[in-house]
């Protein structure tokens, strides 16, 4: 019994994660119909912001590498995205796969192929026992991270006067406009939401791993942009559940795979992907939204 | 199609038959790529080895040119076609007791396998055809982004499978040595020309004008889907197959295999090619696939620090693919339909029809290569 | 008629708007005073739409002038346009579903600051559509469509707009959502909002603008006056073209 709760717990913990990472690619597909590759090179710009940061002050860390992953979130848009606004949904992905790419060289030069390591919030590495379950405070930790985010976002996207112009925009970009919403505010907000978000994911698996390397990002976002789909691009609820169900996933089956079979984990994920994009082409949330579109 | 459409000779005054400017679209890029190889393996004998690769190169291309460009669907998964044929090619022409030091855990079928040069690259071509084709029934039904990380799925799925199945390779992430180079140039250059003529020959069947057509309607009414689904498996198998024989072609150059090797770098190496070029005609694939490897070519010089003159000019190593890519993100901003606006060549002595001047092969198509970069009017500014 | 004394709300000349070098409306020239109700009439594709769509640059267009009390409108992004006054509802009314009948009231006040005439103003809108008061908490996406059409009317005049243009309003609707939109039409025009309205409705508009300009193939072909609402001849033309 106690290693199932202790399994379910960890896979609540990657499960929020992924949720967090899917959320950021799943509003800004909402504004700007970009399926954004390179949301992984801004978690990975925070991770180093936070690693190379940590050893000075940890606070400014936690403020740089949320700054960085604004930053970087919003100049990607201004260099790349904002000349290709006409463009389609798959040309966007397109071009943010070259920035992905890119961005991916220029860490490499700028620190090196190898990883960097440095323990970012050493206190929460440990474990923690509770009634005999050994729980991991980062675990615990990247629960509630998400879930105040998460609720965060959904205060913000509901009762505020600007997340309520978010998702017109979201809904629909060009009625939005003629209604005098700003449109270029919208995607800044939105851009910077989505910073923030990187920076979350950032801050908790650079905890968990220690260590940065250019590709650092790459695999939480395609999980993310992954798990935004088959939940459906179009309702951030939906990539949400999604990113969530593909973290919850991966970490039960890395529990719980009998040995010899551990290393078709991420296979096993992938397969259940393409299943459930089988089952519902559109993603798990689709057929509401289709209706409530007129 | 009605083959007595022909166009007249503004000056000479005699008409062109409808054949005729149809197979220029596939003469032109065929003397290309026959004059570039020439031409660089004879006056530069040291960039041969980077024309193997950009050979190989071209066939993956022109493989995902004749699904993503007639099907107008974006698939980011013909990696694993050109891994499944790059495997048989591998596992089929190592040498058998190479194969069992390396392979210790191989299949007893596979252990024993080998083939000519010829047959395995056959054998490579149809692995990859028959992948797709399973995979197609699979993923068909889907289109847009959904088809595009649905196809990038299968392609992790695929590598996943090969990096840790050591029933189908060497143990977990390790790679194959040892796969014999079986053809020399000459002959790789004389496999890319086929390749070509396969996938033009395929652009211009029936099936792949039904799906061209369908390119527009099928997000707007799947429930119509059913005929568009089939065509496009053929499509997705007749790629895979040619993505098969790419990857076989690739191995045998690289002559070291690897599941890692067809991941996110190479998956992006290929859809630049495809997007600079323009990803909606042959021509496209074609130019788009020499220019970068030329590029490529060049920035590798520069890495490795290329003296002009007394100056030694010397870039940092990776950044090879930085300038692809932005290369490919200023093409995409600035003209999205790639270099060749995703049109075939066209017949130099333009018609006076304004009807025919929409391009030989295809009556109309202007309108609908854009669909991929359709604009939305609702976005201004 | 004494053009000149009256105040100018809306000024277009030489409008043009074409879609990938297909032109839908063409060197396009109408205007629109203080208090009036201006009608554009015509028949499917003759480029109604595109002309709102065009003015408020919700579409690529070019222009000799577009100004909106005398503020050039050309050089604007779509929301600086609304922000300047001009309010459009554009055809098929698009409402935003998932969000409440209040959110989406909401959304139309986007650009006002002025808190107590947004409280009359929505006051108004309520008694003008009482339907909207009673289901302000629903989603909008449950509203019928003639109740939508109410919506999207009611958002466009929380802005307070000086020129509110509606896109076939009574699309769709039952006679008797058109006779709500048509009278609450004439009850904003009576409050001083000056209206521009594409209708295929020719003889209701006819009769209740002060003028009505008849469009075919992107080009006004006529101008009506309400006097010309009964002679059905007269806009059997206007619709077959001349
Ligand atoms: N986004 C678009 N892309 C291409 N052509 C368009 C577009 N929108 C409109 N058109 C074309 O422009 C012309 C004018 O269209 P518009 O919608 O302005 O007509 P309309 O007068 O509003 O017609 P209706 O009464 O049917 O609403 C039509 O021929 C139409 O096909
Ligand atoms: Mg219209």
């Amino acid at each position: 019994m106690i290693p199932v709760i202790q399994s379910l717990i960890d896979a609540t913990s990657a499960g929020a994660v992924y949720a967090l990472a899917a959320l950021g690619i799943g509003l800004v597909f909402g504004v700007l119909r970009l399926a954004n590759f390179a949301n992984g090179e801004i978690i990975t710009g925070a991770a180093y912001a936070l690693i190379l940061v940590w050893p000075l002050s940890w606070p400014l860390a936690l403020a740089a590498s949320v700054v960085v992953a604004i930053a970087l979130s919003l100049l990607m848009d201004l260099a790349v995205f904002r000349w290709m606004r006409s463009q389609s949904a798959a040309s966007l992905l397109i071009a943010s796969f070259g920035v992905s790419i890119l961005l991916q060289r220029a860490y490499e030069g700028i620190f090196g192929v190898n990883v960097r390591t440095g323990a970012v919030a050493p206190a929460l590495t440990r474990s923690v026992n509770v009634g005999g379950l050994r729980l991991s405070m980062l675990a615990i930790v990247a629960i509630i991270l998400a879930a105040v985010l998460l609720i965060a976002v959904h205060f913000f996207l509901t009762k505020s006067r600007m997340g309520l112009q978010v998702q017109a925009a979201a809904a629909n970009f060009r009625e939005a406009r003629i209604l005098g919403i700003r449109s270029g505010v919208m995607i800044a907000v939105t851009l910077g939401m989505s910073g923030i978000l990187a920076a979350a994911v950032a801050f908790v698996l650079t905890t968990q791993s220690g260590a940065v390397n250019p590709t650092f990002g790459v695999q939480a976002t395609l999980f993310g942009l992954i798990g935004a789909v088959i939940g459906g691009l179009n309702r951030i609820g939906g990539a949400l559940v999604g990113g969530f169900a593909v973290g919850f996933a991966l970490s039960l089956f890395t529990t719980w795979l009998p040995s010899g079979f551990g290393d078709f984990r991420v296979a096993l994920v992938y397969l259940l992907v393409i299943v459930v994009l089988l089952i519902a082409p559109n993603g798990i949330f689709a057929g509401r939204t289709a209706k409530e579109r007129t | 199609m009605t083959s007595s459409r022909t166009s007249r000779l503004p000056l000479v005054g005699w008409r062109v038959p409808h054949v005729v400017l149809s197979l220029w679209t596939l003469i032109v890029p065929l003397v290309v790529i026959w004059v570039v190889a020439s031409a660089v393996s004879n006056l530069l004998p040291a960039a041969s080895i980077d024309l193997g690769y950009a050979l190989a190169t071209l066939i993956i291309v022109v493989a995902m040119w004749s699904f993503i460009g007639n099907s107008g669907v974006l698939s980011f998964g013909h990696l694993a076609f050109v891994a499944v044929g790059a495997w048989t090619m591998s596992l089929l022409t190592i040498n058998p007791s190479v194969k069992s030091s390396i392979m210790p855990e191989l299949a007893p079928f596979l252990a024993h396998a080998s083939a000519n040069p010829y047959a395995a690259l056959l054998i490579a071509g149809v692995a990859g055809g028959v992948t797709a084709l399973v995979s197609g029934f699979a993923l068909m039904r889907l289109h847009g982004l959904e088809a595009g990380i649905a196809t990038f799925a299968l392609l992790m799925l695929v590598l996943q499978v090969l990096t840790y199945w050591s029933a189908v390779g060497p143990k977990s992430g390790q790679s194959m040595t040892g796969v014999p180079r079986s053809f020399d140039l000459q002959s790789t250059l004389v496999i890319a020309l086929i390749v070509v003529v396969l996938a033009w020959g395929y652009g211009q069947s029936r099936s792949a004008r039904m799906l061209r057509a369908s390119r527009e309607n099928a997000q707007a009414a799947p429930a119509s889907g059913i005929n568009i689904t089939w065509h496009r498996i053929i499509a997705f198998a007749i790629s895979g197959a040619l993505a098969g024989v790419g990857g076989a072609m690739w191995a045998q150059t690289n002559r070291v295999v690897q599941a890692s090797q067809f991941g996110l770098d190479f998956t992006f190496t290929t859809i630049a090619m495809l997007v600079v070029g323009g990803m909606l005609s042959v021509w496209g694939a074609v130019v788009g696939s020499l220019l970068i490897s030329a590029l490529n070519h060049v920035l590798g010089l520069l890495e490795n620090g290329m003296h002009i003159g007394a100056v030694v000019i010397s870039l940092p190593s990776g950044s090879r693919l930085v300038v692809v890519a932005a290369f490919m993100v200023i093409i995409l901003i600035f003209r999205p339909a790639g270099i060749t606006g995703g049109r075939e060549v066209t017949w130099p002595f333009r018609p006076p029809d304004p009807f025919l001047r929409r391009g030989p092969a295809d009556p109309g198509r202007d309108e609908q290569e854009m669909v991929m970069f359709q604009t939305d009017s609702g976005r201004v500014g | 008629m004494s053009l000149d004394n009256t105040e100018r709300v809306l000024m277009v000349s030489g409008l043009r708007v074409a879609y990938g070098g297909i032109p839908a409306v063409s060197d396009l020239s109408f205007h629109v005073n203080a208090g009036e109700m201006v009608g554009i009439i015509g028949p499917n594709g003759a480029g109604k739409s595109s002309t709102l769509l065009g003015v408020v640059n919700a579409v690529r267009s070019e222009s000799a002038e577009t100004s909106l009390r005398g503020v050039d409108l050309r050089r604007m992004a779509p929301e600086q346009v609304a922000r300047a006054g001009l309010a459009l509802v554009t055809e098929g009314h698009h409402i935003f579903g998932r969000l409440s009948v209040r959110d989406n009231l909401r959304l139309g006040s986007t650009a006002r600051r002025d808190r107590r005439g947004l409280a009359d103003d929505l006051r108004w809108v309520y008694e003008l559509f009482p339907i909207l008061s009673e289901f302000a908490e629903r989603p909008a996406g449950l509203l019928s469509g003639g109740q939508q059409q109410q919506l999207a009317i009611g958002r466009a005049l929380l802005a307070a707009p000086t020129l509110l243009a509606l896109d076939e309003p009574s699309l769709g609707l039952s006679p008797t959502a058109v006779d709500t939109v048509f009278a609450a039409i004439e009850s904003i025009c009576a409050r001083g909002t000056a209206v521009l309205i594409v209708e295929q409705r020719a003889q209701q508009t006819v009769a209740t603008a002060t003028r009505t300009y008849v469009l075919t193939e992107g080009r006004i072909t006529m101008t009506l006056s309400p006097n010309d609402a009964d002679d059905s001849a007269l806009l059997m033309k206007a619709y077959l073209g001349s």
